[in-house]
């Protein structure tokens, strides 16, 4: 599934793509979700040239193949928790 | 000259594990002192505010301890271990535990002022200001794009001497897919191509 919006959080799915996956992805809770950008510059030859954190995993579910994904939250809820501790301390 | 595969993989993941820690829930029982995992979270700053991103079930569960750990992960591959006074600490959580996977589950953890010092010696604080400004923004899309979701993992040893924790850590990358997104890509691993 793509981005959509819950209780006014927006969330994304995250399928983790491993050959043995575990029986629970337990301990990732709260972790992160990165974009890393690659260029090619060759047939086996890549550099990083950027990354980005786009999200926060909080729930895992199993989808019809019955493979285990995670559900985060996206960018605006990130947004929206920025807005609160701004809201909270910012004197 | 560019890298190779594995190269990125090793090096990507250095970069990101810089920002990453793993909570700690200490115990004690009679084979002395053990700790276990207890989530995730992401070394975040607003302005001058200084904390970790993480679930809000995470928190929940933390709360009721009144002394949690963190570990991070320090130069050329170390693992430091520091304690946080859950007394000293202050959160902003959005959370709806009967709502499960639709949400809210998100929340600030305001670290001390000790833990926070600590820490910006030698770690990097991702500023949420600029991460919020930047998602407004079209991707630095290049050629490839690799999802990666980041956790601490461990094992925990609950035959040390009291008082002495002895935990063995490691970090994981998990590659995976996002909603749009396909595998494909050199040795279709873990490379992903816009749909």
């Amino acid at each position: 599934m793509g981005h959509r919006t819950e209780n006014g959080f927006d969330l994304f799915d995250f399928a983790p793509n491993v050959p043995r996956p575990p029986s629970t992805y337990g301990g990732v809770s709260g972790g992160a979700i990165w974009h890393l950008y690659i260029e090619q510059l060759g047939e086996n030859d890549y550099a990083v040239r950027g990354k980005r954190f786009i999200g926060v995993p909080f729930y895992e579910l199993y989808d019809d193949k019955n493979a285990l994904y995670l559900v985060c939250h996206g960018p605006q809820s990130y947004g929206q928790l920025s807005d609160a501790i701004l809201s909270k301390w910012a004197s | 000259m560019g890298l190779t595969d594995e190269q990125v993989a090793d090096d990507t993941s250095r970069e990101v594990s810089n920002f990453t820690i793993g909570f700690l829930r200490f115990a004690t029982d009679k084979l002395g002192a053990n700790a276990e995992s207890a989530g995730s979270g992401t070394l975040v700053k607003v302005g001058s505010i200084f904390g970790v991103l993480t679930a809000a079930h995470v928190i929940s569960e933390l709360t009721r301890h009144s002394s949690v750990g963190i570990v991070v992960f320090g130069g050329e591959g170390k693992l430091q271990k520091q304690e946080i006074d859950m007394k000293e600490t202050e959160a902003v959580i959005f959370y709806k535990p009967e709502n499960k996977e639709r949400g809210p589950d998100i929340a600030f953890l305001r670290l001390p002022e000790v833990n926070a010092s600590n820490l910006r010696a030698t770690h990097l604080f991702l500023d949420l200001e600029e991460l919020r400004a930047r998602s407004d923004s079209d991707p630095p899309f290049l050629d490839w794009m690799v999802g990666r979701c980041w956790r601490v993992d461990y094992r925990t040893r609950t035959n040390n001497p009291p008082g002495r924790i002895d935990i063995p850590l490691t970090s994981k990358a998990i590659p995976g897919a996002f909603g749009r997104w396909k595998v494909g890509g050199p040795s279709n691993r873990e490379w992903f191509r816009p749909l």
